[in-house]
């Protein structure tokens, strides 16, 4: 069969939403990593504490990968044919994917921001933890928002 | 009292006469010197105490500010900071005479006549607690060399005193009796003399006289 | 997007500062110590919060004042070691190396050298620097430290008068740190040097007015590149400290001077160098809660050498057998 422009666009939606959604993902953990580190450099004792707080921003990038592998799904990648598809239902795909490409993309590099200064309260007050992984998972939210629109939309908006 | 060991002739009695006068009117001389340099002795050393309680009660407060400024000052900084004077000074030691005692006088003169020139350091890194111990200490110097002076002074006083006194004692209880005494030994041994003279004397007058007109023989015959 | 910043080695420097700090003395432990009946409990206390004595009963002076030494070149070895842009930390390790320099200076116009008196928490080591003032090989040093150098040599030789080598470095000093600051490019850095520039210079202006200096001396004395301007200071020196609290009526060191103007018209300057460490650690405690700069590491440069200083009014003070109350009356506030 042939590989219209359609394809590609779908394509493109499915890269964004991992791309972007796994390097703001890549940066929140990272970061949040970089202060986990610092505590246990001087407290090894706390690992179990700021372990959590390091790996809540990564969720953005595997909610980018959930939309990106159904966007594939969806246009047939995984059975033996790709559906055809129209390059106006090509543009619908990445439009789907832009929720969580922008929103996973920002949260997670907040969140990531949140994670540090949550392994802060860890440093200072160890007792107060469970009150940094509430204010973490806050941002969380607005993750699983941008990832329900983007399945929504791919699930149920696109007719083929 | 030992009596001197002397000829106990006339010249020697003279010579002691005179000794003795002399060793009466030197005592006399002394045991003033010796009142007058008390009385001085007594006045410095009553200005001695008062300048070093001052100059005590001073320090003191110099010793406490350095104290707080080495508490807010890390010793490299407060080292740095005192370890090249600013303020020059030049110090002048003449002597002076009190009663015939060679004294010192010391005076100095600053380089600067800036009085608010003691202060050799900068204001970034150095504490103001620091000026405060600096000025307490530059205004401290000129007593603390009045009092070096006074208490030269009052050392050399004192044993020049000592000095005095041990004069006026030795010719007190030994000069003066020893003369008393061996001019006394001296009159009574030539009186002696003369008494042993006077009676050799008149046994030769007797034995001449027998001689002459034999009075013995002549009472014989009558 | 994607800043190449230095985002996670400052979170994994703060977080790490973050753990420290919990080890700072707060007020309490200070007020404890000062209480401490003998000089042997308040040296415990101290070995508990990680300063190291050769021998726990000891009350020599010199042994607290190495053992703050020792703490003080910890201070600086780790923020080398984690702070992710050290050329910043430069700035406050700046007036060691201007220290070293009036040391050797100094000693060479006295003709002997004390060499403890030198730091070893430069930038430059002193003994690299003590090698270019000899062979007056300069080129190494920033311009500032250079020029600084050869005024000090032409003026001591044209006056003898070792204060100015303190005032030519002292003003070199705040003009490369000036220069640092605006090279970071971190408005909470740049702020602060401008504070700590502006305290400076109201100190000496009261410390000069106290000495009864004139204002030609003055304006030797006052750095560049505060917030006050140096005209202002320079016109009222005659009006002391009244006077300064009208200039600066509406700046927000008003209410410093306020507080320290009934002691310091007895003569007396603690209170204003409490009360100005205290405003500086105010500041950078304002700034403490930012993760990803270099804040929170500046406060607990700060915050240390705050200790520092309290630790060694409280030694100093109980060794000597100063009443409780003196010491306290001293005592900076404290970060935590």
């Amino acid at each position: 069969m042939e590989i219209t422009l359609g394809h590609a666009l779908a394509f493109a939606g499915a890269a964004l939403a991992a791309i972007f959604a796994g390097l703001g993902s890549a940066r929140g953990v990272a970061n949040a990593g970089g202060a986990a580190a610092g505590v246990v450099t001087e407290d090894p004792s706390k690992f179990g504490q700021v372990l959590p707080l390091q790996i809540l921003p990564g969720t953005q990038g595997l909610y980018g990968l959930i939309t990106a592998f159904l966007i594939l799904q969806k246009i047939g990648m995984f059975s033996s044919e790709l559906v055809p598809l129209t390059t106006h239902q090509g543009l619908l795909f990445l439009a789907a994917s832009l929720p969580i490409a922008v929103i996973g993309f920002f949260s997670a590099i907040l969140q990531g921001k949140v994670a540090v200064a949550s392994i802060g309260i860890v440093a200072k007050r160890p007792k107060e933890f469970s009150k940094g992984i509430v204010l973490t998972a806050m941002v969380e939210t607005f993750a699983v928002f941008a990832v329900l629109a983007s399945l929504l939309m791919v699930l149920f908006g696109i007719k083929l | 009292m030992a009596v001197m060991q002397i000829n106990p002739t006339r010249m020697e009695l003279t010579r002691l006469k005179n000794r003795l006068k002399t060793a009466r009117r030197g005592h006399k001389l002394l045991k003033d010197k010796r009142d007058e340099l008390m009385k001085q002795f007594l006045e410095l050393v009553k200005q001695n105490k008062e300048l070093r309680e001052t100059v005590e009660r001073m320090i003191g407060e110099v010793h406490k500010k350095f104290l707080i400024a080495r508490a807010v000052m890390s010793s490299e900084f407060l080292g740095e900071a005192l370890m090249f004077p600013k303020q020059k000074i030049a110090l002048k030691a003449e002597e002076g005479n009190i009663m015939g005692v060679e004294v010192p006088i010391l005076s100095f003169t600053t380089e600067s006549t800036d009085e608010s020139n003691v202060y050799p350091y900068g204001f970034a890194t150095t504490s103001g607690e620091l000026d405060g111990a600096i000025s307490t200490l530059s205004e401290v110097f000129p007593y603390m060399l009045k009092l070096a002076q006074l208490e030269k002074t009052v050392q050399l006083l004192a044993a020049e005193i000592e000095k005095t006194r041990r004069r006026v004692n030795a010719l007190e209880y030994v000069l003066i009796p020893q003369l008393t005494e061996t001019i006394k030994y001296i009159s009574m041994k030539l009186d002696e003399n003369e008494r042993g003279n006077l009676t050799r004397l008149m046994k030769v007058k007797d034995m001449m006289l027998e001689e002459a007109h034999n009075y013995k023989a002549r009472l014989k015959e009558e | 997007m994607i800043s190449l910043s230095y985002d996670t080695e400052y979170a994994y420097a703060v977080a790490r500062i973050q753990v420290i700090e919990n080890k700072l003395l707060n007020k309490d432990s200070l007020y404890r110590m000062v209480d401490a009946r003998t000089i042997d409990e308040a040296v415990k206390m101290l070995q508990e919060s990680g300063y190291s004595f050769k021998s726990s009963s000891n009350n020599d002076p010199y042994e607290i004042e190495e053992s703050l030494k020792l703490e003080y070149k910890r201070l600086y070895d780790l923020m080398a070691e984690i702070a992710p842009e050290p050329e910043v930390f430069k700035i406050f390790r700046l007036k060691n190396d201007y220290h070293n320099l009036k040391v050797i200076i100094k000693s060479e116009y006295k003709g002997y050298a004390q060499d403890e008196l030198l730091l070893d928490t430069s930038t430059i080591p002193y003994s690299e620097l003590k090698l270019m003032v000899r062979d007056r090989k300069l080129d190494d040093m920033s311009e500032e430290m250079r020029n600084a150098v050869l005024d000090c040599v032409e003026t001591f030789n044209k006056t003898s008068d070792p204060q100015v080598i303190d005032l030519i470095l002292d003003r070199a000093a705040a003009i490369e740190a000036i220069n640092i600051a605006r090279a970071s490019k971190k408005r909470f850095i740049i702020e602060l040097n401008k504070i700590i520039i502006d305290l400076t210079n109201i100190s000496s202006f009261l410390r000069v007015r106290l000495m009864g200096k004139t204002g030609d001396f003055l304006g030797n004395v006052l750095l560049p590149g505060g917030k006050v301007n140096q005209d202002l200071l320079l016109e009222n020196l005659e009006k002391g400290i009244n006077g300064l609290m009208e200039v600066l009526a509406s700046t927000e060191y008003e209410k410093l001077l306020i507080s320290s103007a009934e002691s310091y018209e007895k003569g007396i300057m603690s209170t204003y160098e409490k009360l100005s460490d205290n405003y500086i650690l105010d500041f950078v405690k304002k700034h403490k809660y930012s993760v990803f700069d270099v804040e929170p590491l500046v406060g607990y440069l700060f915050a240390k050498e705050n200790e520092i200083r309290n630790v060694r009014i409280i030694m100093t003070g109980k060794i000597n057998n100063i009443p409780g109350e003196i010491i306290k009356e001293r005592l900076r506030e404290t970060y935590v």
